[in-house]
């Protein structure tokens, strides 16, 4: 009996067989992104990046690109994974081909290219799929090959139907952790309650104006990328999708984007979070480019009445925010209540709470974010056009957002007779509480001696609120100019 | 430009004419909330004041 050794190097490698077997953009694409999540790694090990979440993200990059194996190719299709078909030759094992599907966007051109089986559709492809040699012919030669389907074993984040599901969940090892806390905004709350509990909202509740003014300047990428968006050849939903990402609030954006976009719904959850490694690392040089040494040295006036909000009073006002923000912006409800329970729960001094809140939520809810995160960012999801328009749009509109926090800080700046440091600006944008860690940090690198953390939180705190806002508005006004759109553009 | 979505393109034109009316309208709820916010510290500080002179 003839062994065929190579068969079984394959099949016991299969890590190594699946990245050998890929095209060209896949096979680089898992290589750079393995790497990436090496250097996000020893980046958060430095300390140069978020230890908390890049960690955690790195090593799930480096997993999701490097453990790839072929599945079963008929329970992948049945099971709605995301899929990636390809035949292999099974004489010639160096002749691998894709299959490009009649309908797809690139078929016509695709389908002259010899590394690529045309068929008419998704049933003549599951149907090679499900055959189990599959021949092709060709220059009146007839080909057997094999169908293969790479896949991994962590989580399939497009899958709809609740049978495939609860299949999945007994499969993947992190479905569960991503269905039951992560698609539905669970984490995020968790981490919102840690915030809450971390916080000291007596300074948003002394300068709310100033705060919200500040936050409202920080979503001038929100506002501006909106129309580049559609002028890149996006629809109104997916343009005002993306543009959440300019408020760096990930809740918000995936809530809108389930809303707007559905189906760019995982893209998109990819690149708002991944907001939290650029923010971090790319801020800092912007507040160095855009404020000179000099205005970062500025110390923020401090209010001329002493700002003493006792305990009860806090507590009272995080029931009342809580209602009444609830009640003008239902979009924000999850975040807000558990901004608020977090707030409350401190003010009230239940230490047993608050040590849950602080120690369990917020590091379990950070560890497993970036670990889904680092696992979701597989060459196959993020080396798609579409991602990465998300992706140059998204750090636009980051980009856009800090630099209007920062004029909004140069105008308070001039306003309050150059007794405001502008530096405070960035922290209107709100990534809670890294912006205004960052805005804290380098202040300190001037002048040691200034504190701006506690303005800067504030402003933090109402960047949450404008995003609410902004969502609120993009949901409610969206599908209305659709609707127009499609009347108008009818008309003419 | 190049258009990688599907259909229903809309005028760019079109999105900066309404683009002013979200930006008015989040400015509004903006300063709503802002009020709202002083509001609620105002009348806290207002029913605390008789507690606070207490000793």
């Amino acid at each position: 009996m003839d062994i065929d050794i190579i068969d079984i190097f394959r099949q016991l490698f299969q890590g190594i067989t699946t990245l050998v077997d890929s095209d060209s953009t896949i096979f680089w694409g898992r290589i750079v992104l393995t790497l990436l999540g090496v250097a996000l790694v020893f980046l958060g090990r430095k300390g140069i990046l978020e230890p908390l979440l890049m960690i955690p993200m790195g090593l799930g990059m480096v997993a999701a690109n490097t453990g790839v194996l072929y599945l079963d190719p008929e329970n992948a299709v049945r099971a709605e994974r995301n899929y990636d078909a390809r035949w292999i030759n099974t004489e010639d094992r160096t002749d691998i081909r894709y299959f490009t599907v009649e309908g797809e966007a690139n078929f016509a051109e695709l389908a002259k290219n010899p590394d690529y089986i045309p068929v008419k559709s998704e049933k003549q492809l599951n149907a090679y799929i499900a055959a189990e040699a599959c021949v092709i012919q060709e220059n009146g030669k007839t080909l057997t090959g094999s169908v293969v389907v790479p896949g991994n074993l962590n989580l399939e984040p497009l899958v709809q139907q609740p049978d495939n599901v609860v299949n999945l969940m007994q499969v993947d090892w992190i479905q569960p952790i991503y269905n039951f806390a992560f698609s539905n905004n669970l984490i995020a709350c968790f981490i919102f309650m840690g915030i809450g509990v971390l916080l000291d909202v007596g300074f948003l509740m002394a300068r709310p104006f100033q705060s919200i003014f500040m936050a409202f300047c920080a979503e001038l990428g929100t506002i501006v990328t909106f129309p580049v968006a559609v002028l890149c050849g996006l629809n109104l939903g997916e343009a005002a999708s993306v543009a959440l990402i300019g408020g760096a609030d990930g809740p918000m954006v995936l809530f809108g984007s389930l809303q707007l976009a559905k189906h760019l719904f995982v893209p998109i959850t990819v690149v708002a979070y991944l907001y939290l490694g650029i923010t971090y690392g790319a801020y800092p040089f912007l507040i160095r480019f855009l404020v000179p040494e000099k205005l970062r040295r500025v110390r923020n006036a401090p209010p001329k009445k002493p700002v003493k909000v006792t305990a009860t009073e806090k507590i009272a006002f995080a029931v009342v925010a809580c209602g009444v923000l609830c009640l003008l912006f239902p979009v924000g409800t999850p975040l807000f209540c558990s901004l608020f329970v977090g707030i409350a729960v401190r003010e009230a001094g239940i230490q047993s709470f608050v040590r849950l809140i602080d120690q369990v939520f917020l590091y379990g809810g950070t560890f497993f974010l970036g670990l889904i995160l680092g696992l979701l960012c597989s060459a196959g999801t993020l080396l798609d056009e579409k991602v990465l328009i998300l992706l140059v749009l998204g750090i636009f509109a980051l980009t856009i957002s800090a630099t209007g926090g920062i004029l909004g800080g140069y105008v308070l700046y001039l306003l309050s007779g150059r007794r405001f440091n502008p530096v405070c600006g960035v922290a209107g944008v709100s990534c809670v509480p890294t912006c205004a860690k960052i805005a804290q940090k380098e202040v300190s690198r001037v002048a040691p001696d200034v504190i701006v953390l506690p303005d800067s939180l504030g402003i933090n705190i109402s960047g949450v609120i404008t995003s609410a806002i902004f969502t609120g508005v993009y949901i409610a006004l969206i599908p209305q100019l659709e609707k127009i759109w499609a009347l108008t553009s009818t008309a003419l | 430009m190049f258009s990688l979505f599907a259909a229903a393109q809309p005028d760019t034109a079109f999105a900066m004419e309404w683009l002013a009316w979200i930006v008015l309208i989040a400015i509004a709820v903006s300063v709503f909330i802002a009020l709202t916010i002083k509001s609620i510290y105002l009348i806290l500080h207002l029913f605390s004041k008789p507690e606070g002179k207490k000793k």
